[in-house]
């Protein structure tokens, strides 16, 4: 019955998961294949622009309506009726050199211009002068042997001023040149002082205390300027929604960085509606009501309904910021009621939690910490266990993760994250079931030699979970306090949630290893290699003998619309007596990352 | 004493008696002392001191009396050969005979009143090698004082090069002597065509001068020079009175090679063009020297004949001493050019480097150059002035520019070329192209690309050899006009450069106040300029747009550096400036604004603060409904989505890094989106990804 349940809902997933590739990738592949039809085209067929140039194997070099206009002549435009051979040549060479063809020749064949483009030029060596110590030039890659365009030197010049900002210049120059005929790139840096960012200067927003965006700093005052930690922060304030947009400007004097923030506020109420599908609960839709600015604290509150045929859930979801001045302590007490109606159960769902919490970030970590209790009801029409419970749990949660693994979360490669909760119900205290839970998750990622782009990201995570109750009251312990395993979040050799079975363990562990190659193939795939291992218990805090093993291999695609991954691991279970129908696992996911 | 005197006055006495009689025998017998033995003690002496080493199978030294004081001395030998000591130079003849008649009361000859009577020498199938050149040859000269000279020779030097001499004299300076050359030359040089040159002297020579023509034709002399000729080239050298003249009056004809710009590395023959080179040069004949003094010139009329319409001359008034020619020689030059119709050159100048190009290739007219200047040379103390007026058009087009500078070339410390010159543009009106200005085209070659070694070096040799201060300005009456698809009427233009080397060009270019559509609404740019006000400081922008809407003005303030413009908003009646700029991006009010809209405001502000947005992007926003924009500030990436008249967005850069992990919202259109997000992202067993086609209303 279980594996039919589960069997469902990876039917439902995949085709869910179908509809979503399908959608957003179709014009993709459809550039594709225009690409690929233009290129068979220009192999077999000559180029020939304006009627003047003949370009025989050209690559499709797809000039633009300006660039035309300047090569061709144009009988519409009297003073543009003759435009000459010379001129037209030069400015060829120059519409080529964009594209990394700098040694073009030319032959005239009757009234018409070969031109043979020659090899592009690639880049033979990259030299910087004038560079802080332990720049880390070396480590840079995707420069030698690329061809050689005005769009490189752009990207080297972009790579080199993030680097420098990241090192704590705040307003470093540069001046890049390159030598097409030996390939030759050179840099001369011009970074300046390692500033200290000494005040930041908020544009003021109507009806808000700016002062308050400081609870979202990733940097310090009085510590070196780090032009990463800026773009944390302005991710953090968008993605909270309180403001629609926010940037930071460093205006530097000497070693002194004054840091300009400009904002756009936006109407402070936003009302959503959407519609469309669930990979685990088929076609949904959600409406939502948020008030992003509360009180010029920037305090806020979400109402938010949605629906399927499975579950039908409202939230009410406020965070106050409840002191008097601008603060990163906050009060986020939620509701949450929902039916679930699926096949094997339906049950009725309340949570009301009462969550202060706050935050704090170093120079390089940041940490969240929310603790609170939280009163749970259910009462179940239909399906196996005990047809009401209710319980109360203090729950707490501390969060800390180091600001390079938030600053690359779209492209993870180094950092790391800890996850430490713990919650605790005790029976007589709206309780019917006496249980600590404790669960330390973890994640960390190094780029193995350091280059940019990474050429390999290595990751390790795990976790170890742990639950303290009696064993008689097991039968009645909530199924958020009972441990599973399997699945992409941890053993990918096994089904979702598959380990230990239905009933769950008091006790699970895994660590995960993981090599990416995030640069090896081209269209943004990684390929990856993993092993994951894992165990578990039926007693608190103890381990039972088996192990679970899954060594497999996966693929993550950066698509312009998020991160798909796929792996197939196979699962291997020793010393345990049951059959958890190990073997091949095939795991598509979106926006997941390890 | 005396007697000791005596006696040696006798030996002496008789010494000189003695040496007499020698002499005396030898001059009557002159082969007591010339014969073969001489020849001997000679390749003796020459070999002993490692001079040479000289070898032959027979040969023979003879001298004999024609009469008492004429001699004739006769060398000949079979397979003659001769070797450095290193053998480095070697070479050997068929045979050579040398026959030379001489009047020994002319004594040694040492210039040409004292040559030989008769100097005949006779060399068949020579063969030499000096280094890795060989050299074969032949020569047989005869020259009879003083009334003949006859040589004929010729030599193939190398497997690539081939000389020939024929020249012949007959006559007396008295009763005049009547003289003719022929030489050729024929030789490749590796990677270039074969030259082969020919010349052909003939004149005469009296007791008050000599005169004669000149016919000479060169082929591939240069890398520019295909052809050169000259078919009735005269000169003249005469003695009249106290003073002698020269004259030359020599008709050229180039035929000119010219890169042709669509062949590389191939060359464009042009058609041979007649030039007439002339002089008239006089000097006084005195004990001292007197310097020469006189005329030349360079008449290319004939040149301009292809065009039909125009003339040209160049004039030079000359005078230095002979002795030090060219060196201290003065000059006084003027001339002029005009070319009546600028279309007859226009086509003359087609496919070559300096053709003239669109839009200025479409235009008639005149231009006229006049110049004049004196110097010395060395050419390091000359200066010249000139002025040129071109007086084109065309039906859209006008270039009326009066400019006049002045060319020095040196200040007397070395060749320094200097040109100053104001250029005024008294009315120009110019057509530019159907270019798309949202995204324009790159011009010009990106200047960060080059030769970084010649980079170095010209690093080091700031400065260069050749300067310039260029004044290029308007009247102020009268602006520069251009005619742009953009704006509604001519935009007007004022300029007032000056151009230095090596430095960056100083002034201002204003543009005065215009009208255009941009943002689908009638506005004006107020006033535009770029100002450098020295060579110190970066180039300046200052600029004003105004934006005309039923209720209020906005107004669009550019400044800052012109490669980061500084852009602030202001409007009539005041709004706030991202409100102002929300009405120029989209159109309306921040309040009717989506998220992402909102979001693309505060980009554009960001990236604008940054200075990330160029000129061009700029415009680009300003013109085109614009989608989104986005700006990373750490990349300085800035991106916008313009939706295009047909329906189709154009990306001014795209970037990838907008998508986040845990959700991704993609824009469909005002308000509505794809949304997805996962739910329970860290909790294996309830982890589910929502999809949802959200509309999203901000208020």
């Amino acid at each position: 019955m279980a594996h039919s349940m589960q069997m469902s809902r990876l039917m439902t997933r995949i085709v869910a998961f179908a509809c979503l590739l399908v959608f957003f990738a179709t014009p993709a592949f459809a550039r594709m294949d225009t690409l690929r039809e233009r290129h068979t085209d220009s192999v077999s067929n000559d180029e020939v622009v304006c009627d003047r140039f003949v370009i025989p194997n050209s690559p499709g070099l797809d000039f633009s309506k300006s660039e035309l206009a300047l090569m061709c002549s144009d009988p519409n435009i009297e003073a543009w009726s003759d435009v000459t051979d010379t001129q037209a040549i030069f400015q060829l060479r120059t519409f080529l050199e964009q594209r990394g063809y700098h040694h073009m020749k030319s032959t005239r064949v009757g009234n018409k211009v070969v031109v043979n483009l020659g090899a592009p030029s690639r880049v033979a060596s990259f030299l910087i002068e004038g560079q802080p110590e332990d720049f880390g030039e070396e480590k840079l890659r995707r420069i030698l042997n690329e061809i050689l365009t005005p769009k490189l030197l752009n990207q080297i010049e972009e790579r080199l001023f993030q680097r420098l900002q990241s090192q704590g210049f705040a307003c470093p120059v540069q001046k890049i040149q390159a030598d097409p005929k030996t390939g030759e790139v050179r840099v001369i840096m011009t970074p300046g002082k390692v500033g200290r960012v000494t005040e930041v200067v908020s544009e003021k927003i109507s009806g808000f205390n700016e002062l308050a965006l400081r609870r979202y700093d990733a940097f310090q005052i009085g510590k070196p300027f780090q032009g990463d930690w800026l773009r944390i922060t302005e991710n953090r304030i968008v993605n909270e929604g309180l403001l629609q947009n926010s940037h930071f400007a460093p205006d530097c004097q000497d070693d002194t960085v004054i840091v300009r923030q400009k904002n756009v506020a936006g109407p402070p109420r936003s009302f959503a509606f959407g519609i469309g599908v669930n990979t685990e609960r088929g076609p949904s839709i959600r409406a939502s009501w948020k008030h992003l600015r509360l009180g010029e604290l920037g305090s806020n509150i979400e109402f938010a309904t949605q629906a399927s045929f499975r579950l039908q859930e409202f939230t009410v979801k406020p965070k106050w910021y409840f002191l008097d001045y601008p603060s990163r302590f906050y009060f986020s007490p939620q509701l949450s009621l929902k039916r679930e109606d699926e096949k094997f159960y339906e049950r009725y769902t309340g949570v009301l939690q009462l969550t202060p919490g706050t935050t704090w970030d170093g120079q390089n970590v940041g940490l969240t910490f929310t603790a609170g209790p939280a009163l749970n009801f259910m009462r179940a029409t239909r399906g196996p266990g005990p047809r009401a419970t209710e319980f109360m749990s203090l729950n707490g949660t501390i969060k800390v993760e180091s600001h390079g693994h938030e600053f690359y979360q779209a492209s993870p490669r180094t950092g790391f994250k800890v996850d430490a909760t713990a919650a605790v119900t005790g029976e007589g205290i709206l309780s019917n079931v006496s249980a600590q839970m404790a669960r330390l998750n973890f994640e960390y990622l190094y780029n193995l030699f350091g280059y940019d782009p990474s050429f390999m990201v290595f990751g390790l995570r795990g976790a170890l979970a742990t639950t303290f109750v009696d064993d008689t009251a097991f039968g009645r312990l909530p199924q958020n306090y009972r441990h599973f395993l399997g699945g992409s979040a941890d053993l990918r050799g096994f089904a979702r949630a598959q380990l230990p079975g239905p009933n769950g363990a008091l006790t699970a562990a895994f660590l995960s290893a993981e090599l990416r190659f995030p640069d090896l193939l081209p269209w943004g795939l990684q390929p990856l290699a993993l092993a994951d291992l894992g165990a578990m218990g039926v007693r608190p805090l103890s381990l039972d003998p088996g192990l679970y093993f899954s060594p497999g291999i996966g693929l993550r695609w950066e698509s312009p619309i998020g991160v798909i991954r796929s792996t197939l691991a196979r699962g291997f279970v020793t010393n345990t007596g049951s059959d958890p129908r190990a073997g091949l696992q095939l795991y598509l996911s979106y926006g997941e990352e390890f | 004493m005396k007697k000791l005197i005596r006696r040696l006055l006798k030996v002496l006495l008789g010494l000189v008696v003695g040496f007499a009689l020698f002499l005396l025998a030898v001059l009557i017998y002159p082969r007591i002392l010339i014969n073969n033995q001489t020849l001997r003690l000679a390749r003796w002496y020459l070999e002993s001191r490692h001079i040479v080493t000289l070898k032959w199978d027979t040969a023979s030294l003879t001298a004999v009396s024609k009469s008492f004081w004429v001699k004739q001395i006769t060398l000949w030998s079979t397979n003659p050969c001769f070797s450095t000591p290193k053998g480095e130079t070697y070479g050997c003849g068929k045979d050579l005979s040398l026959e030379i008649v001489h009047d020994v009361r002319k004594g040694i000859p040492r210039k040409m009143g004292s040559l030989p009577n008769t100097v005949a020498l006779k060399l068949g199938s020579a063969v030499a090698r000096a280094g890795d050149l060989d050299i074969t040859g032949r020569a047989d000269m005869r020259y009879e004082f003083p009334t003949s000279l006859k040589v004929d020779a010729g030599a193939q030097i190398g497997p690539d090069h081939k000389v020939s001499l024929v020249a012949n004299s007959k006559g007396t300076e008295k009763e005049g002597m009547n003289f003719f050359a022929d030489a050729q030359y024929e030789g490749r040089v590796e990677n270039a065509p074969p030259r082969k040159v020919s010349a052909h002297l003939e004149g005469m020579k009296g007791l008050h001068g000599v005169s004669g023509e000149i016919k000479a034709s060169a082929l591939n002399v240069a890398s520019f020079l295909k052809k050169v000729e000259t078919y009735d080239c005269k000169i003249s050298a005469v003695s009249e009175g106290a003073a002698d003249t020269a004259t030359l009056n020599c008709p050229l004809r180039l035929g000119l090679l010219l890169p042709d710009p669509a062949e590389t590395p191939v060359t464009k023959y042009i058609k041979p063009m007649g030039i007439l080179l002339w002089a008239d040069l006089k000097r006084e004949r005195s004990k001292t020297e007197k310097p020469i003094t006189g005329k030349v010139g360079l008449g290319i009329d004939s040149v301009l004949s292809q065009i039909k319409e125009g003339k040209a001359a160049l004039d030079l008034d000359v005078s230095g001493l002979l002795s030090q020619f060219p060196e201290n020689w003065k000059f006084d030059v003027g001339g002029s050019l005009v070319i009546a119709n600028f279309a007859k050159i226009v086509k003359l100048l087609r496919n070559t480097p300096a053709e003239i190009p669109a839009p200025l290739n479409t235009l008639k007219g005149e231009m006229a150059l006049n110049y004049k200047g004196k110097g010395t040379f060395p050419l390091d103390q000359s200066q010249f002035t000139f002025q040129l007026a071109t007086k084109l058009n065309s039906a859209t087009q006008n270039l009326f520019t009066n400019s006049e500078g002045q060319l020095s070339l040196g200040e007397g410390k070395g060749f320094a070329p200097h040109l100053k010159a104001n250029v005024n543009l008294a009315n120009i009106r110019l057509v530019l192209p159907a270019i798309e200005y949202r995204a324009p085209p790159q011009f010009l070659p990106d200047s960060r690309f080059g030769n970084l070694q010649e980079a170095d070096k010209k690093e080091k040799q700031k400065g260069g050899k050749f300067t310039y201060e260029i004044v290029i300005a308007t009247p102020d009456s009268n602006p520069v006009t251009l005619i742009a698809d953009i704006a509604k009427k001519p935009v007007p233009l004022f300029i007032n450069m000056v151009m230095r080397t090596d430095q960056p060009a100083v002034g201002s270019i204003k543009i005065a106040s215009f009208p255009l559509f941009l943002l689908r609404r009638d506005a004006r740019v107020e006033y535009f300029q770029l100002i450098s006000a020295s060579v110190k400081t970066e180039t300046e922008v200052k600029g004003k747009i105004n934006f005309y809407y039923t209720d209020y003005t906005i107004s669009l303030y550019i400044d800052g550096l012109l490669d980061r413009p500084r852009t602030r908003v202001q409007s009539d009646p005041p709004l706030p400036e991202k409100q102002a700029l929300s009405v120029l991006l989209f159109g309306r009010p921040m309040e009717e604004l989506d998220s992402d809209q909102m979001s693309s405001v505060g980009n554009t502000t960001a990236a604008l603060t940054d200075g990330a947005i160029t000129l061009a992007s700029m415009y680009a926003l300003a013109s085109t409904p614009v989608e989104s924009v986005g700006y990373d500030p750490s990349s300085r990436i800035f991106s916008a989505k313009l939706r295009l008249a047909d329906g189709t967005s154009l990306n001014l850069k795209t970037d990838m890094n907008q998508v986040r992990q845990l959700g991704v919202r993609k824009r469909l259109g005002p308000n509505l989106g794809i949304r997805s997000y996962l739910e329970d992202p860290f909790e294996a067993s309830t982890r589910s990804l929502t999809t949802l086609l959200e509309w999203n209303f901000l208020y």
